[in-house]
């Protein structure tokens, strides 16, 4: 009886079937409940949900999206946990052979800056290195990766500033091509080397601002970094947070965080332009590496969405209490707003 | 029927097609999801989570299998997984007034009427009865696309069927004499 409900008895079957119904009554019994229970059954509601799940979960999906970004970026680095894993993660990352030209360029521009704070006291060349550091990337005008590992180990200073110096120093060298006149192979080795307190101003980093917290991604901070993706830390964030917006292919890089915790600068589909957040507000710095334009600060909300709708246009959403709401920067017209 | 191409615009990291076939199944997977967990609200959390994981997942899927028994596949097991945790609440919200554009208010009210018996019975079920008959008649599976969707053998798929029927009706009995309690 049960198959006949579903259709499944051959015609002999079905005829067998039909035979014993009409001689046993139970079974007749039975069978028309059963045939009842179909029907009820076939007309239950097909019932539609309330909201669209699926715009309900747009920015989750966003969010995996820009996770995905950097966890192909940073590698591994979600099983990352300690200093050494960052100081193997800068060896991994010299020996990659991908975008020297826009390590290089982040790395040459985060120096040149770099001079420029060594007069300032160590705490502000802390805090100033990691601006300008976030800031550097943009000057790349390419990718947007901001630096490196800078530090994202140990608040300890001196051999991760040393490190960190042959690893710019490697970088610097690769880049030649493009930032030739800006700086020379030598430049900015000898920038940074090592007289102490320049190195602390520049990549004064480590401590920021004395808090040894391990930046580097273990596996809690890996979900962190897909939750924080995009948020704005107001520059002074102590911890490195590995969002960031990536226009090339670098899977093979890894650790290149941010050490503001900032998202880093995004370039413009052309070049033209490229973004990055600051204390709030997004920034945008022309193919000069200049500040082309400055938003509105968002405060502590939450930016994230970050996209380029073509060369001169750009598009955002911010978290806040009240809710998400998505802007546009207009960069023809100067001009910003709600969407 | 979601078609191939789009299946394979969403796997080659087509976005928009990947959010199109999302909004294509969505509310197959949240009906299911509404059978199963007997409620809106955990539905739209099922349902949700589902979607999301067709997202992350959908690389994996593999075109010789059918997308629809997949997707099915994976809503059941959040749902049963959830149902576990959760003790299920046998409620009858009122779903069934949330109205859309397909339906009129009448064939929502008399729906309503005629099935909170046949609703109150299935949320009486074990978990995989439950999922069984939810395929069987709220996606219209054959016996062999629910065997695929809850990795279970046909044969186990057809006692399923066949018990949870049996247990259906004998509720619907009872209720109709009146005797069953909350």
């Amino acid at each position: 009886m049960q198959r006949q409900l579903d259709l499944d008895l051959a015609d002999t079957e079905q005829q067998l079937l039909d035979a014993h119904l009409k001689t046993c009554a139970s079974c007749r019994v039975m069978m028309e409940r059963l045939q009842r229970l179909t029907s009820e059954l076939s007309s239950l509601p097909k019932v539609h949900p309330p909201v669209s799940l699926v715009d309900a979960i747009l920015p989750k999906l966003e969010e995996i999206d820009l996770a995905r970004q950097s966890a192909g970026i940073v590698g591994s680095t979600t099983t990352v946990h300690s200093g050494e894993t960052s100081l193997a993660n800068r060896r991994n990352r010299r020996a990659n052979r991908l975008s020297y030209k826009v390590l290089g360029g982040v790395v040459a521009a985060g120096l040149l800056l770099g001079i420029a704070i060594v007069n300032l006291d160590q705490d502000a060349s802390m805090r100033v290195a990691d601006q300008s550091i976030s800031g550097s990337s943009q000057l790349s005008g390419s990718a947007n990766i901001t630096i490196m590992n800078v530090a994202t180990s140990s608040a300890n200073d001196e051999a991760d500033a040393s490190d960190d110096v042959e690893l710019m120093e490697t970088s610097i060298l690769e880049v030649d091509d493009q930032y030739a006149e800006e700086t020379s192979d030598d430049k900015p080795v000898g920038i940074l080397a090592p007289s102490g307190e320049k190195q602390q101003g520049l990549l004064g980093i480590p401590s920021t601002g004395g808090d040894s917290e391990v930046p580097a991604v273990g596996p809690d901070e890996a979900q962190t970094e897909a939750g924080d993706k995009g948020k704005i830390a107001s520059g002074q964030t102590e911890e490195w947070n590995e969002s960031f917006d990536v226009n090339l292919d670098l899977d093979d890089m890894d650790s290149i965080q941010d050490r503001s915790g900032a998202s880093v600068g995004l370039a413009s589909p052309e070049g033209t332009y490229s973004v990055f957040i600051e204390n709030g507000s997004l920034v945008v710095l022309d193919s000069n590496n200049e500040r082309t334009y400055v938003s509105q600060s968002f405060g502590d909300a939450e930016v994230y969405g970050l996209e380029w709708t073509d060369d001169s246009h750009l598009i955002f959403k911010v978290l806040t209490d009240e809710g998400e709401q998505a802007y546009y920067i207009d960069l023809d017209t100067r001009s910003e707003g709600r969407m | 029927m979601v078609e191939q191409e789009l299946i394979r615009s969403a796997q080659s990291g087509d976005r928009d097609a990947m959010i199109q076939l999302l909004r294509e199944i969505e509310t197959h997977v949240y009906r299911t999801a509404y059978y199963i967990l007997g409620n809106e609200q955990d539905a739209m959390d099922a349902a949700q989570e589902a979607l999301i994981r067709v997202y992350t997942k959908i690389e994996s899927f593999e075109e010789k299998a059918q997308f629809k028994t997949w997707v099915q596949r994976i809503v059941t097991n959040i749902c049963i997984d959830k149902f576990r945790r959760n003790k299920p609440t046998v409620s009858i919200d009122e779903h069934a007034m949330n109205f859309t554009a397909d339906h009129s208010v009448e064939e929502e009210v008399v729906a309503t009427y005629v099935s909170q018996d046949i609703r109150e019975a299935i949320n009486k079920l074990s978990d995989h009865y439950r999922a069984v008959i939810v395929l069987r008649y709220l996606q219209d599976f054959s016996y062999n696309e629910i065997s695929d969707s809850l990795g279970l053998p046909l044969n186990t798929v057809k006692s399923y069927l066949f018990r949870a029927r049996q247990q259906l009706q004998s509720l619907l009995q009872d209720y109709q004499k009146g005797g069953v309690g909350g």
